[in-house]
């Protein structure tokens, strides 16, 4: 059976049908649900934005226009601007720190991943990464998108996409050595 | 270089997530980027289990809710973009009508059927919870709803009767099948989703169970007398709950033919250690232990001949379901074969046993063992045939509360396992360490086997955590841990989407 393309599915919505809108709200939800999640403190707070996210963009589905982002970067960029708004409510500030790389001697990786990451300590490391590096972090372990997805939703290769994969899960490391030294 | 670099390690990462490959197959092909594969490996793995999860009652109420307008509960919205037209703040929360016109119809609102929720039977209040759940299921559409709806109130049940015990209170005699009921509903529905849909409720399925048990068992110790029956009942539905879990999360054909929790048919996995000899079709001969109508995990590569294999399973319908299949290290193999499983009766001649559904050449002059003893027999291969050398027998572990899963992660007082889907957190700080064959290991060695399968025993539950008695890893973590860094080829990740059975 022709699994419909998200572009036949968004003309179908945009007509007003709710089932080819539930169509992509199942293609999606995953992976706005995960987006958010990952953002916010509770499961409650992610449940209510992420159900928000579908509100607004089936109110919006005949204004979406295929060559702005592909359906779901629409999606998270919905799911961002609501993120903002939250925090923004609660009072809440997301830091990004610089990262500053120590010279000095290696630390065993094992005993790295091992002592340095609580599941909130891992998530401020993640925090701590710069623009791509942590996008691409997010979108691939947390949301699950692929390199081919990443490379269209960010503009790059997927070659390119690889490489910043490369070095964000490097300067993870560095991130962890830098937090393993100042425990002890 | 650089650039070819980050693209063999990106791509080898993602081939091991996805089961394409496994860790030392990448090694194998890239060995000067050993250590570096290793690392970013395990790095991936902690942030994908970062992962949130999605709640199956939550995606199917925000289907709904879309269209019904309903919107958010707490959080005020304002415009945030150019090319969004404002949105007004919201206060009222949408409840479903059939929810709103039951309560209303009860003469007594939401904050009574709160207040029910702690309720225990023969509490006043209890009728109000169960014709709340009641009204829950009516509205429950898709399969996915149904099965979580059906293993919470599986847990609520066990919830009650665990007060119950605590209070010193007679337990319904009936509860024990209506527990079993709820599991074998949700089970049902269950196999009714396609394999990427169950997976979420799978493990809600594995994770319930485990702590089910875990309760039952603190509550089987306070317990008196006449209720040690039920509570024990229902601690085998829970255990066998868990058994579907794990094969159905990687084998999906076992649930074709749905299976029942009441049947003790489920007790009867089997572990074989030995080397493949042959893959004919479906049948499949492991150091001359024949397995009939083999069915595999989803997604698993297949297994050269002559490897030596660890496969956990269960036989059903005339079917062997292999929920995991591990390839030992071939320097301790020598020509040694274990299966290990229920006895449950021997051919008229004493030659052939059936060991968990298995044929198998049995010990000929040993005495008959009781049906339904868990039992382990080793023997070696010669000409393509088993024979049978050594018997370990002992009491079918009923009582005691085992999980096994992929070791996740290792901290200071507690480990994270993967359990069939459900990431289980347990408490290590009074746990001894020890190998599959008995032998002492240490932390170091516990701190090895992230990535591998490992056995925790004798769980108990204390403020509401899981604290482990014993954790069983590999032997060769054992052997593993006084060499070098970089040295360490044999201890790895395995490809993902394999689970186990107890």
């Amino acid at each position: 059976m022709h699994q419909q393309t998200d572009d036949e599915l968004i003309l179908r919505a945009a007509r007003g049908e709710r089932d080819a809108f539930t169509a992509l709200y199942d293609r999606y939800i995953e992976k706005v649900y995960r987006h958010v999640a990952f953002k916010v403190s509770t499961q409650d707070d992610a449940e209510d934005i992420t159900q928000e996210v579908f509100v607004r963009a089936w109110r919006a589905i005949s204004r979406y226009k295929r060559g702005d982002a592909l359906f779901v970067s629409w999606l998270l960029v919905i799911a961002r601007n609501l993120i903002t708004d939250f925090y923004r409510a609660k009072k809440h500030h997301t830091l990004i720190e610089d990262i500053e790389v120590a010279a000095g001697s290696e630390v065993n990786p094992e005993t790295i991943v091992e002592k340095s990451t609580s599941d909130n300590e891992l998530r401020r490391n993640i925090s701590r990464l710069k623009g791509d590096k942590q996008k691409v972090i997010i979108m691939r372990f947390i949301d699950g998108f692929s390199h081919a997805e990443i490379s269209r939703a960010i503009g790059k290769s997927e070659g390119a996409v690889r490489v910043i994969q490369y070095r964000a899960l490097a300067d993870l490391k560095k991130i962890m050595e830098k937090t393993l030294r100042e425990s002890k | 270089m650089k650039a070819n670099r980050a693209d063999i390690i990106a791509r080898c990462v993602d081939d091991v997530l996805d089961g394409r490959a496994s860790l030392e197959d990448c090694q194998r092909k890239y060995p000067a980027l050993s250590g570096e594969l290793r690392y970013s490996l395990e790095v991936a793995m902690r942030i994908e289990n970062l992962r949130p999860v999605i709640s199956p009652t939550f995606r199917e109420s925000a289907r709904q809710n879309i269209f019904a307008g309903a919107s958010v509960k707490h959080v005020n919205y304002r415009r945030t973009s150019n090319w969004m037209r404002p949105v007004p703040v919201f206060h009222l929360v949408h409840v479903p009508l059939a929810i709103l016109i039951i309560v209303v119809s009860l003469g007594s609102g939401t904050s009574v059927v709160f207040a029910s929720q702690n309720s225990v039977p023969g509490d006043l209040l209890y009728p109000v919870k169960t014709t709340a759940e009641k009204a829950q299921m009516t509205l429950a559409l898709t399969p996915e709803t149904k099965a979580s709806l059906n293993i919470k109130f599986a847990d609520r049940r066990v919830e009650e009767i665990v007060i119950q015990t605590a209070a010193g209170k007679n337990i319904d005699a009936d509860v024990s099948s209506k527990i079993a009921s709820y599991i074998d509903t949700a089970i049902k529905e269950i196999g009714n989703l396609d394999e990427k849909g169950s997976k979420a409720v799978i493990s809600q399925l594995s994770e319930s169970a485990i702590n089910q048990q875990v309760k039952l068992e603190q509550a089987l110790s306070e317990s008196h007398e006449e209720n040690k029956s039920v509570l024990e009942e229902t601690q085998d539905a829970g255990r066998r709950a868990n058994t579907v879990a794990i094969v159905a999360n990687t084998n999906p054909g076992f649930l074709e033919n749905t299976p029942s929790v009441a049947s003790a048919d489920l007790e009867h996995t089997f572990k074989i250690e030995g080397r493949l000899l042959s893959t004919e079709g479906n049948k499949w001969n492991i150091g001359g232990i024949i397995l009939d109508n083999v069915t595999t995990p989803s997604g698993k590569k297949s297994y050269s001949q002559s490897k030596q294999l660890e496969i956990k399973g269960i036989t059903r319908d005339g079917k062997t379901f292999i929920s995991s299949i591990e390839q030992e290290d071939e320097s301790n193999s020598k020509n040694t074969v274990t299966i290990e499983g229920i006895f449950t009766g021997a051919s008229a001649d004493g030659k052939t046993w059936n060991i968990s559904g298995i044929s198998t050449p049995g010990l000929v002059n040993v005495i008959l063992l009781n049906a339904n003893t868990r039992i382990t027999m080793t023997g070696m291969v010669q000409d393509g045939n088993f024979i049978a050398t050594r018997l370990e027998s002992g009491d079918v572990l009923k009582n005691e509360v085992n999980i096994s899963g992929t070791l996740l992660e290792v901290n200071e007082d507690s480990v994270s396992i993967n359990s069939a889907g459900a990431k289980v957190s347990v408490r290590i700080s009074r746990a001894e360490i020890k190998t599959n064959s008995g032998s002492k290991a240490d932390r170091s060695a516990l701190r090895s086997s992230i990535g591998q399968e490992i056995r925790i025993s004798n769980l108990t539950l204390k403020d509401g955590k899981l604290s482990a008695g014993t954790i069983y890893i590999s032997d060769r973590n054992l052997q593993n841990t006084d060499q070098p860094d970089g040295a360490r080829q044999g201890d790895s990740s395995r490809p993902r989407g394999s689970g186990d059975s107890d």
